[in-house]
């Protein structure tokens, strides 16, 4: 053999990949975009299916959790959670506070709460310091400040004394914020008291109480 | 994805000496499949390419395509496909002498240690410069060099033994 430029000339010339193969790889190069388009769509309809997926968990959570569930007194009063921890949905509460209308002459009577064979509520000062407590206390407390507020056009010192029983048996509750101002606009309608003042400023000093104060204003006002 | 058109003329240029690379490294069984992992490979990344040569390139996604190959023939079935060859022009005695010289030229490579075979086959079979080979293989120039000076030492070594031989 001659030089090494001649032998490798040789080699280059002798060693050439055959047609077939080229032929094959183009078929596979044309092959390959579409190949990533059947992944990129199996990965979007898997990810969709995984999002429907995790909505149906999330609905039968809660549907296995109604109590749980904003009520249709949560949505109707001012109730907001306040931070003392306890386990319900935060809902933006409306200012200011629904108003009887006038038509209504005769005092709503509160329901049941009212009257003396009305349950005793589990004792919260334990269960309320939990960090989940029992979904029912939560409602009882609901449903007893509802009343409460169902009251203040027309009979605030009974409503006080309902917000007021609220505050003994749920002296840690997390809607200490509504109870509060229902306190106040009740104080305020029953011509005030000796705290009335000194709670009406604390009140008004805290964070998170705007959407409260409209209503508390207006009452305060009479 | 780049566009076809740039594949196409890489593919085009750069076909055989992929080929020959895929084969020096991996072996004639398992050239075509190394061949074509690499052009799908190139066809996926080369919109990330930015070097300064595009043989020095294809040579490392052929090295890296090649050693997973070479790794995965004992676990995997042998899926060496016989293509038909084209074959030019056999029967004369022209055609006769490359393939012998061919036959030889693989000969003495195989006698090589696998860094000189590299960089004496990319120096003087693909006709790769001494930067390109350095970036090819990720080596220092200087270690290009005396790889390939001790290339050529064994040549030598190879030649004076076929004479030998002749003789």
């Amino acid at each position: 053999m001659k030089d090494l430029s001649t032998w490798a000339a040789a080699y280059r010339e002798a060693r050439q990949p055959s047609e077939a193969l080229r032929e094959r790889i183009l078929a596979a190069v044309e092959d390959q975009p579409s190949r990533w388009r059947g992944r990129a769509i199996g990965v979007g309809v898997g990810a969709l299916l995984g999002a429907a997926a995790l909505l149906l968990l999330s609905w039968a959570v809660r549907w296995m959790r109604p109590e749980l569930e904003p009520t249709e007194a949560q949505s109707q009063a001012p109730y907001e959670r306040s931070q003392e921890g306890e386990a319900t949905t935060r809902v933006q509460p409306k200012a200011p506070a629904p108003k009887t209308p006038a038509v209504v002459r005769e005092p709503i009577e509160p329901p049941a709460i009212e009257a003396p064979a009305r349950p005793r509520p589990v004792r919260p000062s334990r269960a309320e310091t939990d960090p989940a407590p029992a979904p029912s206390v939560d409602l009882e407390s609901l449903r007893r400040l509802r009343a409460a507020e169902q009251l203040l056009p027309t009979d605030p010192a009974r409503a006080r004394t309902l917000i007021e029983d609220h505050v003994r048996d749920y002296p840690k509750s997390s809607l200490a914020l509504e109870r509060e101002a229902l306190w106040i606009r009740a104080a305020c309608r029953t011509g005030g008291s000796a705290s009335l003042a000194r709670r009406r400023a604390s009140f008004v000093a805290r964070e998170g109480v705007a959407a409260y104060l409209p209503a508390i204003e207006k009452d305060c006002a009479r | 994805l780049v566009s076809a058109s740039s594949f196409d003329a890489i593919f085009r240029e750069h076909f055989a000496y992929v080929w020959r690379v895929a084969r020096a490294l991996a072996g004639a069984e398992l050239a075509d499949d190394v061949t074509q992992e690499t052009f799908l490979l190139v066809r996926r990344r080369l919109d990330a390419f930015d070097g300064p040569s595009m043989r020095a390139w294809l040579y490392g996604i052929a090295r890296n395509v090649a050693r997973n190959a070479l790794r995965g023939r004992e676990r995997r079935e042998h899926r060496h496909r016989t293509v038909p060859r084209v074959v030019p022009d056999t029967a004369t005695q022209r055609w006769a002498e490359v393939q012998e010289a061919a036959d030889l030229m693989e000969r003495f490579l195989a006698r090589l240690p696998a860094p000189q075979r590299e960089a004496f086959m990319l120096k003087e079979l693909e006709e790769l410069t001494a930067a390109e080979i350095a970036e090819a293989i990720g080596v220092p120039l200087q270690t290009v060099y005396s790889r390939v000076r001790a290339a050529h030492k064994q040549l030598e070594r190879f030649r004076r033994e076929l004479e030998g031989d002749a003789a």
